[in-house]
C-alpha cells in the first residue's frame, strides 16, 4: 500500500475527529448591532418593582380586594393585577387588571374579542348600547359589559357551566385600563357585586380624583355567598418555585402576595402578619444559628446548643417529614417558625406579625405544615 | 503490516463492536426512558445522549456509569464507515446494502447535525408588543451594549464558557475595559441582603447588587423549571477598576454605566438571536370547548415586518399550522397572562431534511438488495425449470 493510498483512507476517520472536535469547542464572542429598542426608562433597578412595556408612565393603581378574592403572583407585562376566586364546588374565576396603550381597537373590537374567548359570534356597532352599561365611579366613567359564553341553558336551578365575562374599561390619558373577571357563570354572576365594589374600589395614584370619597379605603362589602356554598377549607397552594420539592396548601384566608426572588411561598396573614417560605441549600448555618437570626429579630437575646431543645418541639407532617419549630415572642412581635432539612437544603417556614395576629393563627401555621409533602 | 491489518482497524471494522454497541444503545434508550420521570426530556437528552459519557453522583463524586450517546453513535459511524473502507467489497450484488448503509451513516449524521447545530428557542410577546429577537429558554450569555449611539446599539455577547472560571478575565477589542468574572454561579437564589443576614454578600459595589445576598443553588433539570445563574463581573480599565456588577436573569432590569463618555448597559440574560424582520402580537386567541376549560384551540394572529425587504403582512399561527420564515420555523407553544401573552417556539434545524433522506436511502436500499436476490432467484428457478425440461 502506497503512502498516498493510505492517507485517503485515513482521512474519513479525521474527518470525523475533526467534527468531534469542532463540536466541543467554546462558543466564540460575538458582536452586533442592533436598532435602538424603544424609549429608554431610567435604570430604576429594583427587584420590587417590575416595568410596564408599552405603558410606560401609567400612573399606579390602587384598590381595595374584596373578600375571598386572591391575589396571583403573575404582575409582568401589562397586567397589573392578577386574582383568583373560588367556590365550595371548585368553581373559579380569575379577575385580570391590564393596561394598553391607546384604545386597542375601540369598543368593538375589545368586546368581540372577549366574545371570541367564550364562543361567541361577533356583534355589530349597533349592538353596543345593547350590552355596554356605562358607570361614574369615583375614579371616573367606565363601560362595563356581560357577556355569557356559548352553551346549552342550565334548567332549573342548576348550575350553569357556561363561561361568563365581566369586563369594564376605562380610558385615561392615552391609555385603557381593562378589568377582565372569567370564569364559571354561576360563580361570576354571584361575584357581579364584588366585581363592581372593586371597580368603585379603583383610584389612580397621582391621578387627582375630584370629588373622590373619602372613605375610598372603607372596607367593600363582598356579594353575599350563596348559604349552600359555604367558602373552602383550603385552596390550592402556590405553586413551588424552582428547585422545590415540596407542596402544600395554604389556610382559606391567607392573602397570597408577590413571591419577590426568594420565596417559594409568600401571604398576608389576618391582615398584618407574614409567612413565607424559603428553601437555603445544605444546612444553611444550622438550626441553632437560625433561630438565633429569629430572636434577634423580636429583641431576644441568643440560645446557646443546650438551651436549643427546650425551646423546640418537633412536629410530625406527612411522610416522614419532621418540623422543628419554635415561638417566640418580644417588644410586640411574635414569630412561629419551623425548619425542615428536605432533599439537601433547608426549608424556613415563617410567621411573623403582631403577637396577638400571630399567637391567634398558630393553628392555622400548624396546619399549613402539615399539609405540606414531599413530591 | 498492511494498515488494513493494524489493530486498531480491525477493532474498528469489527462486527462484534457493531453487536456491541448496537446492545448498548438498547440498554441507553432503555435506562433512559426510565429516567425520564425524574429528568423530564431536555434533561434526559442532556445527560444520556447528548454526551460522551452518563455521570452518576455518588456522594458527590461525579463518575462515568455508562457511555452516552456521543460516544456510541460515534462509534457505532466510525465502525460503519471504517468497515466500508477496508472490509466491504463493492460489488453490484451489494449495492442494496451500500445504499442501505450510507442511510444510516446519513441518519446518524443528521443526529449529530441536529445535537451541534439545532436552534430551540422562544418568542415571547404580549398583544400590541413588537418584538425582533428570540430568547434560549436555558441558554445564557452576558451582554455589554453600548447605548450612546442615537440610532445604533453595539452588542458584545460572553458565553458563560469564558467566565466559568473564577478569576478569568475576556479581553475584547470593542470594549475599552477588562471583563473579570470573580464568580459564576450556573444557578442560583437571591435574596435582597436586609432579609437575609446569614446569606453570603454578592460582594457586588454597584448598582442593585450591593444591596443583595446570593447563594449558589443546585442545577434543575426539569422541563417546568429553568436555572437563573449570577456572577460577579469586575470591569477594569488602564487606571484600574470600574466597579463590581451582580448580573443574573434574575434581575428584570439591565445595569447601566458610564464610562469614557460612552453610556453600558450590562446583563446576563437568556441568550438572544436577533432577527432583520419583526413580529407584531395582534391578538391572541385561546378557544376552549363550551362549558369547560379544555382547549379547543389556541393562535397568535402577527405582523411580520421584514426590515431589509419591506415585506409586510399578517400571519395566523395555530396548532399544526406553523410559520416558517427564513429557515426558522414558529410554532405555537404556549400562552400566558390570562391569554393575552403568546409564547412561540422557535426552531433552526439545518438537519432537518437528513432524517427524511436517510429514511428513504434505507427503504431504496431494502428494496434494490430484496430486488436482486429475488431476480437471481428467479433466474436459477428458470434455469433449474429448463434443466428438468431438458431432460
Amino acid at each position: 500500500m502506497t503512502r498516498h493510498a493510505l492517507s485517503l483512507r485515513l482521512l474519513p476517520v479525521l474527518a470525523l475527529g475533526l467534527l468531534a472536535v469542532a463540536g466541543c469547542r467554546k462558543a466564540p464572542i460575538e458582536t452586533y448591532r442592533i436598532p435602538h429598542e424603544g424609549p429608554r426608562t431610567a435604570a430604576a433597578n429594583d427587584m420590587m418593582s417590575r416595568p410596564v412595556p408599552g405603558a410606560e408612565g401609567a400612573p399606579d393603581v390602587r384598590w381595595q380586594l374584596p373578600t375571598g378574592w386572591e391575589a396571583l403572583p403573575d404582575q409582568t407585562g401589562m397586567r397589573k393585577g392578577s386574582f383568583v376566586v373560588r367556590d365550595a364546588g371548585h368553581h373559579e374565576a380569575t379577575i385580570a387588571v391590564t393596561v394598553f396603550p391607546g384604545d386597542v381597537g375601540g369598543d368593538l373590537a375589545n368586546i368581540n374579542r372577549w366574545l371570541g374567548q367564550i364562543q361567541q359570534p361577533p356583534v355589530t356597532e349597533a349592538d353596543l348600547p345593547r350590552l355596554v352599561t356605562e358607570l361614574d365611579l369615583p375614579a371616573g366613567r367606565f363601560k362595563r359589559v356581560d357577556l355569557i359564553g356559548a352553551g346549552p341553558e342550565p334548567t332549573n336551578s342548576a348550575h350553569d357551566h357556561r363561561m361568563r365575562t365581566l369586563g369594564a374599561w376605562h380610558a385615561q390619558d392615552g391609555r385603557t385600563w381593562f378589568f377582565k373577571m372569567t370564569g364559571d357563570s354561576s360563580l361570576v354572576a354571584a361575584q357581579a357585586r364584588a366585581f363592581d365594589a372593586f371597580l368603585a374600589s379603583v383610584s389612580f395614584v397621582g391621578d387627582a380624583v375630584p370629588g373622590a370619597p373619602a372613605a375610598l379605603n372603607a372596607a367593600v362589602q363582598p356579594a353575599p355567598e350563596p348559604a349552600s356554598t359555604p367558602a373552602p377549607a383550603y385552596t390550592p397552594a402556590a405553586p413551588v418555585a424552582a428547585s422545590g420539592e415540596l407542596t402544600w396548601t395554604a389556610p382559606a384566608g391567607w392573602q397570597a402576595k408577590d413571591l419577590g426572588p426568594m420565596r417559594k411561598a409568600s401571604y398576608t396573614v389576618g391582615g398584618e402578619a407574614d409567612f413565607s417560605v424559603i428553601a437555603f441549600p445544605g444546612e444553611a448555618g444550622g438550626d441553632l444559628a437560625n433561630i438565633n437570626r429569629w430572636r434577634g429579630q423580636v429583641q431576644l437575646p441568643p440560645l446557646d446548643a443546650a438551651q436549643l431543645a427546650a425551646e423546640t418541639e418537633s412536629v410530625a407532617g406527612q411522610g416522614g417529614l419532621t418540623f422543628t419549630v419554635v415561638d417566640f415572642a418580644g417588644g410586640g412581635t411574635r414569630i412561629t417558625g419551623a425548619i425542615l432539612p428536605h432533599a439537601g437544603q433547608s426549608y424556613f417556614f415563617k410567621l411573623t406579625g403582631p403577637d396577638a395576629i400571630v399567637a391567634a393563627a398558630k393553628p392555622e401555621f400548624l396546619a399549613f405544615l402539615k399539609s405540606v409533602t414531599a413530591r | 503490516m498492511p494498515f488494513a491489518k493494524h489493530p486498531l482497524v480491525q477493532f474498528f471494522t469489527s462486527l462484534k463492536l457493531t453487536v456491541v454497541l448496537l446492545a448498548l444503545s438498547i440498554i441507553l434508550v432503555f435506562a433512559a426512558t426510565l429516567n425520564q420521570v425524574h429528568l423530564g426530556v431536555w434533561g434526559v437528552q442532556e445527560k444520556w445522549f447528548r454526551s460522551f459519557f452518563v455521570w452518576h453522583d455518588f456522594n458527590g463524586f461525579l463518575v462515568p456509569v455508562f457511555p452516552g450517546g456521543f460516544t456510541i453513535g460515534g462509534l457505532l459511524l466510525v465502525n460503519l464507515v471504517v468497515s466500508h473502507v477496508y472490509r466491504f467489497k463493492m460489488s453490484w450484488k451489494k449495492s442494496g446494502i451500500t445504499i442501505t448503509h450510507a442511510g444510516l451513516i446519513l441518519l446518524l449524521v443528521g443526529e449529530l447535525v441536529t445535537a451541534l447545530y439545532q436552534e430551540d428557542f422562544q418568542m415571547r410577546m404580549d398583544e400590541g408588543e413588537t418584538k425582533r429577537y428570540s430568547e434560549s429558554p436555558r441558554i445564557v450569555e452576558l451582554a455589554i451594549t453600548d447605548i450612546t449611539g442615537p440610532d445604533w446599539d453595539q452588542v458584545v455577547v460572553i458565553p458563560p464558557a469564558h467566565i466559568k472560571a473564577p478569576g478569568s478575565v475576556v479581553q475584547h477589542p470593542e470594549l475599552p475595559f477588562t471583563v473579570k468574572a470573580h464568580y459564576y454561579y450556573p444557578n442560583s437564589a437571591l435574596q435582597m441582603k436586609t432579609q437575609a443576614p446569614n446569606m453570603p454578600e454578592s460582594g457586588a459595589d454597584k448598582d442593585i447588587g450591593a444591596r443583595l445576598a446570593v447563594a449558589p443553588v443546585p442545577l434543575t433539570y426539569k422541563d417546568n423549571e429553568r436555572n437563573l445563574p449570577s456572577a460577579l463581573i469586575e470591569l477594569s480599565g488602564p487606571s484600574g477598576s470600574l466597579g463590581k456588577w451582580l448580573l443574573s436573569p434574575w434581575l428584570i432590569d439591565t445595569q447601566r454605566f458610564d464610562y469614557e463618555g460612552r453610556t453600558y448597559e450590562m446583563a446576563l440574560r437568556f441568550k438572544r438571536e436577533y432577527k432583520d424582520f419583526s413580529l407584531t402580537l395582534l391578538d391572541f386567541t385561546h378557544d376552549r370547548y363550551p362549558g369547560t376549560d379544555i382547549p379547543k384551540n389556541f393562535s397568535s394572529h402577527l405582523r411580520l415586518v421584514n426590515h431589509v425587504t419591506g415585506e409586510d403582512r399578517e400571519v395566523l399561527v395555530y396548532m399544526n399550522n406553523p410559520l416558517r420564515y427564513q429557515g426558522l420555523t414558529f410554532f405555537q407553544q404556549g400562552f400566558d397572562n390570562n391569554d393575552t401573552t403568546t409564547i412561540l417556539q422557535v426552531v433552526r434545524n439545518p438537519g432537518w431534511m437528513l432524517p427524511y433522506i436517510a429514511c428513504l436511502m434505507l427503504t431504496l436500499g431494502l428494496f434494490v438488495q430484496f430486488g436482486i436476490g429475488l431476480y437471481a432467484f428467479t433466474r436459477k428457478r428458470k434455469a433449474r425449470a429448463a434443466t428438468t425440461a431438458n431432460a
